[in-house]
């Protein structure tokens, strides 16, 4: 009888222990110290929403927590998917909804090229902005239309309005663009999209040496 | 003990029924595919007895885009100059040139294969070698206001992955799994004599081009098959442990998953013993370069060599080489690698003409696309339409099939320019594949299985074939 009594005393000291140990856990989560996990900003970006309502919440509450993180790691804020794309060149009439849901990836695409260059972005960050904007744009189409492909000038116009939907994903005007409407890194030098296949264009920074294929390119993915 | 339940009339009724209905689709299904080997099997040539009417595809791919304009330079005054305006400080200079000068013996006009290609030139000059120029993937032939307007181009133009798909599928308006070399084997199969090893074999592991619905690659290395490790009488332990894996697979196994899986390793380690038997037993002498691709070809002539011992009349083989995307050092890179095959495919001649298959075997080279004739200071960009060279003795050799683009501008050059001097392939390469797998004994009747777009650009059954490098 005395060991069933000590067993149970030491069992429930064990239990109070471990009590003690979550507790001071949970209490060390909430200090917001600043040893507390970051999420990485380039896995943020290319991280799927659940569902909308998901992507909503989490954009507001990443603002509400960290004001200071980079616009582009949030989400943008997309419409339920509207359904098949009718072709305007077919003379298809487009839906208010894809036409709000197009509307909010240019306003997201502006704010991701805002971010380029910005202080707390590094040169990789840039092109994690801008490699967004190209998985919203197959967000939308869908990955079997793909991306557009060819000489930079051809995907930015594309992006910008000439594709069979007559859609614009980009803004139609903005700093990044040159007198040519390239794209531009942080230096002002054009980008280079490389078409690795019709969904994933990897893109090249010049770098600091504004030389391209030299030490100092930054390359994204 | 139990007793079955009893049946009543309608209960038997149902049942029956159920069975009729079931085994209807499942002789429909046998009898479908019985037709299907018989209609195939007699739309194939037949074997004449006493003779050898072996024949064999080998596609060299160069992965990544080889530049090919640097490889077939037009050499007449005005085009060379041309060329040189526009390719810069791509361009090859006359002395680099001069040597390596050819004559197209159709148009009579000069060209030069690229400085580091002399043996092609060689069997270029020696009608074993061909030239099929601005060849590409197309949909049906292609205008540049079409491509302006975006009209039936292929998927994913100028994207590695997509036209590296599209050259091997020949099909680029959709994205499939399966390769006009698969849809081939998937018709002549039946020809060989033994299914044991597959008709299509790689060298580089499993690619598009080789799949078929019922082909797929069967991947061997430069040294031949890959047997399981340490499954060999080297020593000892191994004999013992070659009989304890011997011992395993003849085992039954009750259980369906266990047993298949025993099967098919069974077969694949009873294939490759074969196939290892079969290239010991027919050894080439000549040398081959000590490199990757050499090592590759070799084994290639070993297998074609070996055709006899592993029951084969048809054969296709895949011989990868990759690194050829030059965004930048293009000139040094394509000095260093072209020199690289052109060995290798040198010395691959001179084992087909060793083994005595020089008529029965065709090399044919490929790549993802042509690219930018102007440079990006570096290198060259992705583009559309290149040139690809065909080597063998059934190849009417000495020759340019298609036309090379004149690239002076205002001539034909602004037509088929469609930005940085990408250009409008004029030879598809459904016409380019369709003309070897005709050769290797596809009927104009089936062609359009083998290439669904055919019909656009080539009539099959009519007297003239699809490009005309073939005999």
């Amino acid at each position: 009888m005395a060991h069933r009594v000590g067993w149970l005393a030491v069992i429930i000291l064990c239990l109070g222990l471990l009590g003690w140990w979550v507790n001071r856990s949970s209490d060390y989560g909430n200090t917001g110290s600043p040893q507390a996990p970051v999420e990485n900003p380039i896995r943020e970006t290319h991280r799927k929403p659940e569902s909308p309502s998901d992507t909503e919440g989490a954009g507001l509450e990443s603002a509400a927590v960290e004001p200071e993180l980079p616009e582009y790691v949030r989400q943008p804020k997309i419409p339920d998917d509207p359904g098949e794309i009718p072709n305007r060149r077919s003379g298809e009439t487009l839906t208010p909804a894809l036409e709000e849901r197009a509307a909010a990836l240019k306003e997201t695409a502006s704010k991701q090229l805002d971010r380029v260059g910005a202080p707390r972005a590094t040169p990789r960050d840039d092109l994690a902005a801008i490699n967004a904007i190209f998985e919203n744009y197959l967000l939308l189409v869908k990955p079997e239309r793909g991306l557009p492909t060819g000489l930079h000038e051809e995907i930015i116009v594309t992006l910008r309005g000439n594709n069979p939907w007559g859609l614009p994903f980009l803004p139609d005007e903005h700093p990044r663009y040159d007198a040519q409407n390239r794209l531009t890194d942080r230096w002002d030098t054009p980008l280079f999209f490389h078409a690795e296949s019709s969904t994933e264009l990897a893109i090249r920074s010049a770098g600091p040496d504004r030389q391209m294929y030299t030490g100092d390119d930054v390359i994204y993915p | 003990m139990k007793t079955p339940p009893k049946l009543n009339r309608r209960d038997f009724i149902g049942q029956a029924s159920c069975a009729a209905v079931g085994s209807v689709s499942l002789f429909s299904t046998l009898l479908n595919l019985s037709m299907s080997g018989r209609a195939a099997a007699q739309s194939m040539p037949m074997a004449t007895p006493g003779t050898d009417d072996y024949r064999a595809l080998v596609c060299l791919f160069l992965a990544g885009g080889n530049d090919s304009f640097n490889m077939l330079v037009p050499r007449e005054t005005s085009e060379y100059a041309a060329y040189q305006n526009i390719r810069k400080d791509l361009a090859l200079t006359d002395t680099e040139l001069t040597p390596q000068e050819i004559t197209d013996a159709a148009s009579g006009k000069r060209y030069a294969i690229h400085p580091s290609m002399p043996q092609l030139r060689n069997l270029y000059n020696s009608g074993d070698l061909a030239f099929v120029a601005n060849c590409g993937t197309l949909v049906r032939p292609t205008t540049l206001a079409d491509y302006n307007s975006r009209t039936a181009l292929p998927l994913g133009l100028f994207s590695h992955s997509d036209q590296i798909s599209q050259w091997q599928t020949s099909v680029p308006n959709k994205r499939l799994g399966k390769g006009w070399g698969g849809r081939t084997a998937d018709l002549l199969h039946s020809l060989n004599d033994s299914q044991q090893i597959s008709m299509n074999i790689s060298v580089s592991g499993s690619n598009v081009f080789q799949s078929g619905d019922t082909i797929v690659p069967y991947s061997i290395t430069p040294d031949g098959s890959v047997l399981i490790e340490g499954d060999n009488q080297s020593s000892a332990i191994n004999i013992g442990r070659s009989a304890a894996i011997d011992s395993a697979l003849d085992q039954q196994y009750a259980n369906l998953f266990k047993e298949t899986f025993v099967r098919r390793t069974r077969a694949a380690k009873d294939a490759a013993e074969a196939f290892q038997s079969a290239v010991q037993n027919a050894p080439i002498t000549t040398p081959f370069p000590d490199t990757r691709l050499g090592r590759e070809l070799r084994m290639v002539a070993q297998a074609i060599n070996a055709h006899s011992g592993l029951g084969q009349r048809r054969q296709t083989f895949f011989v990868q080489f990759g690194g050829w995307d030059h965004h930048d050092e293009v000139l040094n890179n394509q000095q260093y690698m072209l020199r690289l095959v052109d060995e290798a495919v040198a010395a691959f001649h001179a084992a087909l003409v060793e083994i005595g298959m020089l008529d029965k075997v065709t090399l044919f080279e490929a790549s993802d696309f042509g690219r930018t004739l102007t440079s990006n200071n570096r290198g060259s960009d992705h583009a559309w339409g290149g040139h690809y060279f065909v080597m063998g003795g059934a190849v009417k050799g000495g020759q340019l099939y298609g036309q090379y683009p004149d690239l002076a501008d205002g001539s034909q050059f602004g037509s088929l320019d469609t930005g940085r001097g990408r250009l409008i392939p004029q030879v598809s390469v459904d016409e380019f594949s369709a003309e070897m797998a005709l050769w290797l004994g596809v009927q104009p009747s089936d062609l359009d299985t083998v290439f669904p777009n055919i019909g656009n650009f080539y009539a099959p059954g009519g007297t003239a074939p699809p490009v005309g490098f073939l005999l």
